[in-house]
């Protein structure tokens, strides 16, 4: 697009077509090459906890798996269609703790837990988007979800009978080999773990590339002119949300199993707001930020060897930096210009 | 779609797995003791303390010349991790110890959702665990579980003796009890209210708080006119200090207060104008020690740590004690690294430090406990006779 | 009946400092437009403030003025040095208070240490008024709570730049028109603000005690209350204050205590979805 494109334009623009500016053509074909080889560094990357013996490297691969999977699905609701859910660790939860139930109480195995887990998760998610997702601007959306993922968790601590009260519950089980595959071992457990995040991310990179991501991106830049195009606004940005709620349950009912122990604690406004955090490190609508995030977020404090409480005020500092100095993340940094920010004054 | 900067992060990875794949050599004279404990996030305030004594004991331990075990002496050498208040965490961070072979004893951990984690994965690893937390006891003793230790004292054990002493110090006929809303209360709960109906005395209500309540006003209201004389108040010192002080601001409350904590300062201030108070000193009085040896490992920890006495540096010196009697288990059985044999001998050990210390034929402490009084005016402890 | 009244006079008490919260954090988003999830760092450092001065033997008033100072310093140097790039772009500001979140709380869980604190208040004991009884510090607190908020919207009225802040809500292009310098008037609100969390921390410090991690909940309750009064609304967020205070002390009284934080979420839950512009809002800032 050159020269002076009006702001009608530029949203039928990206929704019709992906936006493509004109001199990064050349660029591009770099990109694929370095798409290629990222590609296969992806693949070694998940495969090299299980080349190493240490069952430490596997343990802390589930956990920054499981945690990206949360960045990666966050990042559908607040990258693409640029709606600040707060309530993402809250889903984490819920869905750890609804597929626990339904296995101690509704005698279901780990793997018939999820159907039901994710369809709870969805209607959830639907119940608390709709109403609060008609209002433009994100600032209802936003607060209503902090207070309703901070009242999930007291709920969650005060239904003693159901959930196991602030103690939290004990869990026991293992998912069910299949396919030969123990999945309850700690090796089966980062399969599984690394499996959901590697679904997560071809959902978000098929909706990046579907009609339906666009118009996502398309209500990120103005809803009002998305609107005005025949987009229902409010119908995407919940899909969107239900989405991500579904996919972060998902991680949570795997989350189950691998700490072997479930509690109000884990659904925290501080943790999602944590994801947050890895979402705006590694760079908001971008397709690897979410992983770079995470790897800042929860690798560095493993990495830096430097006193406890440090670590996280040099976390804080990274984040600081990178909002002022860098804001579109770590991954911006090298990657493509993607339109970002949903109201930059232009 | 650009995957470039995926090299800068599997270099990060990359460097991160080296560093955590670092092979420790386990040089002969050495004993490897693994540590985890939440050093930040707001459970630090009582696994910190805790650290703090392994650290103090393993420093005076290695100035001395090392642990003697069987004619031979070994350093001992702590490797720590930190938890971060958060099980998933703390369930990483043991595998990291785990993954080394030379440590096959971890201690540390005071809270029980971080805890728990730890617990059942130092067992299905056959390693030594001796920990504190109240979700423990529940824990320790169960099949699969012989390496799992509790260095602190079950409510139950505790219970036994302090609830007559305190029904004979103030004299109560009806109390109500005030817990935040976690598992420890439950616990407590279980233990002590057949104890007080055993006494003759009326548990007439229970209610629990939202841990973090600064503002007790409203609940503390369903206690008036209920004709209670004493009110049971939870086990952490600010929850404590707040009730006491809002209750007798509010008015048309009891003035007599049993705490299951650790410490009178809670009611200090208001001394005059409560009519009792009485709590449990899980350790040695560290207020105001009477005993010489417990003055002298005060003086000890203030050079080691810099830090003051606070109501939290009793599990310093409970942690401290455990590991004198950790080395002294390895002695008995002749090993430093065969973690079965070390429990067994751990287990019925009766140990005389800076207090006495036991651990029962199930791993869990029994050690003797003092009972802290404040009435009329005055301050004064009564020792319970446990082991 | 009596008890009644008590539960309501405990709500109001504890809703006063929580209106003290919440007005910095709508003005600093109803005018400014940034979410400063940071806010709860400034009460924590305002109690923490109090503290030292107390414990160093000053009297309170004096420990409660230094916080306001000190925290109203400290809102003019995170304006200049952070939010005023952050202009406009409401997920930047959002996600830069993250990051100072991490680095006060933590800076201050080093250097004062994670166990929780009491400070001496100013007077201690209770007042009885007929059949009632008050406890006097909170009478204080309550009192203190509300020459602030009046003390406040006195400057709003009156004041140049209170009416230069009152111009801004209103318009901001309009306000620059008639030539208010609108990167003043925001570095003033974010001091303001801050100066109000100092002092709210002072006021919470007196009461109850305090860690380092304390700021989450003030924090909390403060976005509450200003969505609740309308994102910009004075008169919104001190109403929704007295609210939310009443809500948790009758909640907590004749309900379940475990539950006390959980009034509110649902309180303000309810309220977004039939009132979204909140109480007393119009969808637009108003002072």
């Amino acid at each position: 697009m050159t020269g002076k494109v009006d702001d009608l334009g530029r949203a039928a623009a990206v929704v019709r077509e992906p936006v493509r500016g004109g001199a990064s053509q050349k660029i591009l074909t770099l990109f694929s090459l370095v798409q290629f080889a990222g590609l296969l560094l992806l693949g070694l990357l998940l495969l090299a906890p299980l080349l190493y013996g240490s069952r430490y490297v596997v343990y802390l691969g589930t956990l920054l798996a499981l945690q990206a999977t949360l960045a990666v699905s966050l990042n559908i609701v607040m990258g693409y269609a640029g709606q600040f859910a707060l309530a993402h660790a809250a889903f984490y939860g819920f869905g750890a703790y609804a597929s626990a139930i339904f296995i101690r109480d509704y005698d279901m195995t780990f793997w018939s837990s999820l159907p039901p887990t994710a369809c709870l998760a969805a209607a959830l998610a639907a119940a608390v988007g709709y109403p609060s997702m008609r209002f433009t601007g994100g600032i209802h959306f936003a607060l209503i979800t902090f207070a309703f993922g901070e009242l999930l968790r007291l709920v969650a601590a005060n239904l003693h009978g159901l959930t196991g009260g602030p103690q939290g519950m004990q869990l026991s089980y293992a998912p069910v080999p299949v396919l030969g595959i123990d999945f309850g071992s700690a090796r089966g457990m980062y399969y599984l773990a690394a499996g959901v995040l590697a679904l997560s991310m071809i959902i978000a990179k098929l909706i990046r590339r579907s009609g339906f991501g666009r118009s996502l991106l398309a209500i990120r830049e103005d809803e009002v002119l998305a609107a005005s195009l025949g987009i229902d606004v409010t119908a995407h940005k919940v899909a969107a949300f239900s989405i991500a709620s579904v996919i972060a349950a998902m991680a949570g009912a795997v989350y189950g199993p691998f700490v072997g122990f479930v509690s109000p604690e884990m659904m925290s406004a501080s943790d999602s707001i944590s994801v947050v955090g890895m979402l705006i490190v590694g760079g908001i609508g971008t397709t690897s930020g979410p992983i770079i995030g995470t790897l800042v977020f929860v690798g560095l404090p493993e990495l830096l060897r430097v006193a406890k409480l440090y670590r996280l005020v040099v976390l804080g500092l990274i984040i600081v930096v990178t909002v002022l100095f860098v804001p579109k993340g770590l991954a911006g940094l090298f990657g493509r210009m993607i339109p970002t920010g949903p109201q930059r004054g232009r | 779609m650009n995957r470039s900067k995926w090299i800068g992060a599997i270099g990060g990875l990359a460097l991160g797995l080296a560093a955590g794949a670092t092979a420790h050599a386990q040089t002969a004279g050495t004993i490897k003791l693994g540590l985890i404990g939440s050093l930040t996030g707001p459970h630090s305030g009582w696994d910190a303390p805790a650290a703090e004594g392994v650290q103090m004991a393993v420093s005076e331990i290695n100035t001395a010349g090392g642990v003697a075990v069987a004619g031979k002496k070994y350093k001992i050498d702590v490797v720590q991790e930190d938890a971060q208040s958060k099980p998933d965490i703390a369930a990483t961070a043991t595998q990291k110890l785990l993954s080394d072979d030379d440590i096959h004893i971890v201690m540390g951990v005071l809270t029980s959702v971080p805890g728990v984690p730890v617990a059942t994965q130092t067992a299905k690893a056959k390693v030594m665990y001796i920990g504190g937390f109240t979700a423990l006891d529940g824990i320790v003793g169960t099949p699969g579980k012989e390496l799992t230790f509790r260095a602190l004292d079950t409510d139950q054990t505790v219970a036994s003796g302090f609830v007559p002493t305190v029904v004979k110090e103030l004299g109560i006929k009806k109390v109500g009890m005030l817990m935040p809303n976690d598992d420890i209360s439950k616990t407590v709960i279980k233990a002590y209210e057949p104890l007080f109906k055993q006494q003759g005395v009326d548990v007439a209500m229970i209610e629990y708080f939202q841990p973090g309540t600064t503002d007790f006003a409203p609940v503390l209201r369903k206690f008036q006119s209920q004709g209670l004389d004493g009110l049971f108040i939870g086990y952490a010192d600010p929850d404590a200090e707040a009730i006491v002080r809002q209750s007798l601001e509010i008015g048309n409350l009891p003035k007599k207060f049993v705490y299951r904590g650790g410490s009178g300062s809670p009611a200090v201030k208001y001394a005059d104008k409560i009519d009792g108070f009485v709590w449990q000193i899980l350790t040695r009085d560290l207020a105001s020690p009477g005993d010489d040896k417990v003055k002298a490992w005060i003086e000890r920890y203030k050079a080691f740590t810099k830090k003051d006495i606070v109501s939290n540096t009793y599990w310093a010196l409970t942690f401290y004690d455990a590991v004198f009697m950790l080395g002294k288990a390895m002695d008995a059985a002749g090993t430093t690294t065969d973690q079965a044999a070390i429990a067994a001998k751990l287990k019925g050990m009766a140990y005389d430090g800076v207090r006495k210390m036991s651990f029962d034929a199930n791993g869990r402490a029994v050690t003797d406990v003092d009972i802290g009084v404040i009435k009329d005016g005055k301050t004064y402890s009564i020792p319970e006779k446990i082991l | 009946m009596l008890d009644f009244v008590q539960t309501s006079i405990d709500g109001l008490m504890v809703g006063g400092l929580y209106a003290t919260v919440a007005l910095g954090i709508t003005l600093v988003f109803g005018l400014v437009g940034i979410l400063n999830f940071a806010h709860g760092q400034s009460v924590m450092l305002g109690a923490y403030v109090t503290f030292f001065v107390v414990s160093a033997g000053y009297p309170f008033w004096l420990g409660a003025l230094f916080a306001a100072i000190a925290m109203g310093l400290f809102g003019a140097l995170l304006e200049r040095a952070v939010f005023r790039r952050t202009l406009g772009d409401p997920l930047a500001g959002l996600a830069v208070s993250l990051g100072i979140i991490m680095i006060v709380e933590n800076l201050a869980a080093a250097a004062f240490s994670p166990d929780p604190r009491f400070v001496d208040p100013p007077v201690s004991g209770s007042v009885q008024i007929g059949p009632l009884i008050l406890s006097s510090q909170r009478l204080l607190v309550l009192f203190v709570s509300v020459v602030l908020i009046g003390g406040f919207n006195l400057f709003l009225q009156r004041a140049t730049l209170g009416k230069a802040i009152r111009a801004m809500a209103q318009s901001r292009e309009g306000a620059a028109l008639v030539g208010v310098r609108v990167p003043m008037i925001s570095r003033a609100i974010f001091t303001i603000g801050s100066a109000l969390a100092g002092a709210a921390g002072a006021l919470y410090a007196s009461l109850f005690a305090i860690t380092p991690y304390m700021g989450a909940t003030p924090l909390t309750k403060g976005f509450i209350l200003a969505a609740l009064g309308g994102l910009g609304s004075v008169p919104g967020a001190i109403a929704a204050g007295f609210l939310l205070g009443l809500a948790e002390s009758f909640g907590s009284r004749y309900l379940s205590a475990s539950f006390r934080d959980g009034y509110g979420f649902i309180i303000l839950i309810f309220a977004l979805l039939f009132l979204p512009t909140g109480l007393f809002g119009a969808g637009k800032a108003r002072v």
